[in-house]
């Protein structure tokens, strides 16, 4: 490996083995994304907040460390690693985010996480019942909700007061509109949601808390990925989130034998057992804020409206935003049963 | 964020270089017989890059898009990948793209680059891992006695992750990785431990040293 990776790997206390540097063996390239340094032509794109990630196995040749390396100006490494540096220090935090550190050169920086070996959530979600994916995702969401309070003491610039949930998607909405992803009916339906859900005490959120950020490991969840927390500080993004993707997950998984509509806000409005079990999840985090059924609501409006936006933004093929702007439109058609179908 | 990036996101390729051992970052040669996404990122690294194509229409487009990039240290050549207009150890590193699907082209390429590259310099190669021992036999032949392997998935043109190809680095990473379906992560997790590279990744990455 290059002089600079060595020695920034060095520099951060990877333990090297035999040898002074680590062996080119033990450097595991992964989630390999876009240029380091960032291509001149994508530097204000999605693609130049990229880089790649770097797995480094311990002399026993387990996974020891995991490592995001970015350029020097990517500001997004620099926010989590602040996150992340804050969050690890304190001790209500101490076992639920990883230990981490950075390092950097003049091209390359560095964060540097101990690795957390237990069992990815994306693994378990698919297999457990109703109950315990209730309980998990509960669990998950306490320990969430901990590390929110936590930031906003080591962090007090992550949260702010009370937010309007109508101002906060006003940007979304006016991307959605301008690029006319969505008919003007179907904006209207979800603005007066938001409208609904009134203004609440802002909780910086995690940003993508889906199951593969999830590590079980040693009887506590872990967190991993802060690059976009506090971002979002509406509550009940996480928890819409973690909700939507386990469902995704868990019908992919259940293959041809599945019979659960392809939309999750389908699956959502439905009888079915998930979906008590998605409602009854979201419930017991919105009692936590104290919110109300509006809010409830108006916090999915937010979170479909938010994510159907920055999927698009990227700039990537029609796979891959078109199935969020389909929900954010079927959402908005979808409000008045789920008005129904929202616990009080 | 939680979906799979799609491959049009796909533009670590020159991402191999920080696995590279060099010394100097003075002058990279890439030779490719189409267009390559990697110049771009080479010449955020070296501060010459000469790159080889053979279609010279082709080769023209391609460099004035990387000039109007910013990218004003690229040189162009239209030549053929076996008489490459180049004087003796001049480039600290050769990146040879798809030149290498053909077998017999691939194998009178490399006396070639090693011609032109300094002691000191590395060699890239892109490649199917098939035949993978014979060309690292015809690599030592053509004077390059150290040659680093990497597994690449899903391809070596699209590298979103490089595994070198010992054993501790192929478990460790069938570990990590996780698959469609948890009979595939058993099979693969034997075929790792069996040491059965080829099976496991089609494609490989493979770094040779002078």
């Amino acid at each position: 490996m290059t002089r600079a990776l060595r020695h920034l790997l060095a520099g951060a206390g990877v333990p090297a083995g035999d040898g002074a540097f680590l062996d080119w063996s033990r450097i595991i390239l992964l989630q390999n994304l876009a240029g380091v340094p960032v291509e001149r032509h994508l530097v204000d794109t999605y693609m130049g907040s990229l880089g790649f990630n770097v797995l480094v196995l311990g002399s026993d040749g387990r996974p020891s460390h995991f490592c995001k390396c970015r350029s020097v100006s990517n500001a997004r490494l620099r926010h989590e690693l602040a996150v992340l540096t804050a969050l690890g220090a304190d001790r209500r935090t101490r076992q639920a985010v990883p230990r981490t550190w950075g390092v950097q050169s003049d091209e390359l920086r560095l964060l540097v996480s101990e690795y957390i070996r237990g069992t990815p959530f994306d693994r378990s979600v698919v297999n457990l019942s109703a109950s315990r994916w209730v309980d998990s995702m509960t669990e998950i969401l306490g320990v969430e909700s901990r590390v929110a309070e936590a930031a906003g003491h080591v962090l007090p610039d992550a949260v702010d007061g009370r937010v309007s949930m109508h101002d906060a998607a006003g940007p979304s909405l006016e991307y959605l509109d301008a690029n006319g992803l969505l008919e003007p009916d179907a904006l209207n339906a979800l603005e007066e949601a938001l409208r609904l859900g009134g203004r609440v005490e802002a909780q910086p959120q995690h940003g993508d808390l889906w199951p593969q950020n999830v590590v079980g490991w040693r009887g506590s969840w872990w967190l991993l990925d802060f690059e976009a927390f506090g971002d979002v500080v509406v509550p009940l993004y996480d928890a819409w989130h973690l909700v939507r993707k386990c469902s995704d997950l868990r019908r992919h998984w259940a293959g041809k034998h599945g019979t659960a509509p392809e939309l999750w806000i389908d699956r959502l409005i439905g009888d079915s057992e998930e979906a008590s079990a998605s409602w009854h999840t979201v419930a017991v985090a919105a009692r936590e804020h104290g919110l109300t059924s509006n809010q409830i609501v108006g916090g999915l409006a937010y979170y479909v409206s938010h994510i159907a936006t920055e999927f698009h933004k990227r700039g990537g093929p029609r796979w891959y935003w078109e199935p969020h702007i389909q929900e954010a439109r079927r959402l908005a058609y979808a409000l008045p049963d789920l008005a129904a179908r929202c616990p009080a | 964020m939680s979906v799979t990036e799609p491959s049009t996101f796909d533009d670590g390729r020159s991402n191999w270089l920080w696995l590279a051992e060099l010394s100097r970052w003075e002058r990279a040669l890439e030779v490719c017989s189409d267009t390559s996404p990697q110049t771009a990122g080479l010449a955020e690294h070296f501060r010459f890059v000469h790159c080889v194509r053979v279609d010279d229409g082709r080769l023209r487009r391609e460099w004035q898009d990387l000039v109007a990039s910013g990218y004003a240290n690229v040189l162009p050549a239209c030549a053929a990948a076996t008489r490459l207009p180049y004087r003796d150890g001049v480039f600290d590193c050769v990146a040879l793209d798809d030149v290498g699907t053909q077998a017999a082209s691939r194998y009178r390429v490399l006396p070639e680059c090693r011609r032109i590259l300094r002691p000191g310099g590395c060699l890239f190669m892109g490649t199917r891992s098939r035949g993978l021992r014979r060309l690292t036999r015809a690599l030592t032949r053509a004077g390059f006695p150290v040659v680093r392997a990497f597994g690449a998935e899903p391809s070596w043109d699209a590298p979103r992750c490089m595994i070198p190809l010992k054993r501790a680095a192929i478990l460790g990473y069938e570990r990590w990785v996780r698959r469609s379906s948890p009979m595939r992560d058993v099979i693969r997790l034997m075929l790792a431990r069996l040491g059965a590279r080829r099976l496991l990744y089609r494609s490989v990455i493979l770094l040779a040293y002078p």
